[in-house]
């Protein structure tokens, strides 16, 4: 039956790489492949999420994510990036404690960056 | 099979994953409605963000079946609406009751090597073991009740309690 699995595998797919065969199994093939290289790709780019979150968090409280992070080590804090992001998103109250405690442990971080300012923009009607 | 004779083995087994097998027990009201606090704990070497409630996919436990209770001892970080308790590395006294739901399959991914015009290809297939957890209670922290207004509590000697300041 591996026909029916290779179209079974090819839903979805453009044009006739969807109903014919030969031309089903070649991009069946490589969609496999894909999967193959991407579930190594996607633990680089989940860790490159979390970073640019846990970044764009602590920017907001005028200390930038290289420093951030070395004040944690440097505290011996073992949360990792993952779970940071998730604080930076939903614990704002308790990443901010992170941020002071960090800001503590590693001095040079008084007031790296400026956080953003708000500029409102007028509404024109 | 390795056979884990002395229960001493297992326990060395469960502190490597950070869990301690409790009894099972029926008739035990576990399951409390929600509580607005956090706590992050490690397991293996993987970390996740739990509340009460939650339910919580981790690597095959080896030494718990179904329906038991189970103690999470390593936890990193435990929050409330008042207080944030930020252990270096974890918070001692602080500890997350679990329970297993099932221990169960997950989906099959193919695995598929192919190097093309050297007439190699090899399929297989592969089915993660994983357990799932449900989180019944956080200790560790003072919970907020809404009853009472909560004042941010200046913690002892060793933690240092950071305060969150209350928007």
């Amino acid at each position: 039956m591996n026909k029916k699995k290779v179209f079974n595998l090819a839903k979805g797919f453009r044009g006739r790489a969807k109903n014919c065969i030969r031309i089903a199994r070649e991009r069946v093939e490589k969609a496999l492949q894909y999967s193959y290289r991407d579930r190594r790709n996607k633990k680089r780019d989940m860790r490159s999420l979390w970073i640019q979150r846990i970044n764009a968090g602590t920017r907001l409280h005028s200390v930038n994510y290289g420093n951030f992070m070395h004040g944690l080590m440097k505290d011996n804090i073992q949360l990792n990036r993952k779970v940071l992001s998730e604080l930076s998103m939903h614990e704002p109250l308790s990443f901010k404690a992170l941020v002071d405690i960090s800001r503590n442990a590693f001095p040079g971080n008084k007031n790296v960056v400026h956080p953003p300012r708000k500029v409102s923009i007028p509404v024109s009607v | 099979m390795r056979v884990y004779s002395p229960e001493e083995k297992e326990a060395e087994a469960a502190a490597i994953g950070y869990k301690v097998v409790g009894p099972l027990q029926e008739s035990d009201q576990l399951f409390k409605p929600y509580e607005p606090v956090f706590a992050v704990v490690q397991i293996g070497s993987h970390q996740f963000k739990v509340s009460n409630g939650d339910s919580i996919f981790t690597e095959s436990l080896k030494f718990c079946n179904v329906n038991d209770k189970l103690i999470l001892n390593k936890v990193l970080l435990l929050g409330s609406t008042t207080q944030t308790i930020v252990g270096r590395p974890t918070v001692p006294t602080a500890t997350v009751h679990a329970v297993v739901e099932e221990h169960a399959l997950d989906a099959k991914v193919i695995i598929f090597k192919k190097k093309r015009r050297k007439n190699y290809r090899r399929t297989k297939g592969h089915r993660q073991e994983l357990t799932k957890l449900r989180i019944t209670d956080i200790q560790g922290i003072e919970k907020p009740q809404t009853t009472e207004p909560v004042k941010p509590v200046k913690a002892a000697v060793k933690k240092p309690e950071k305060v969150a300041v209350a928007a």
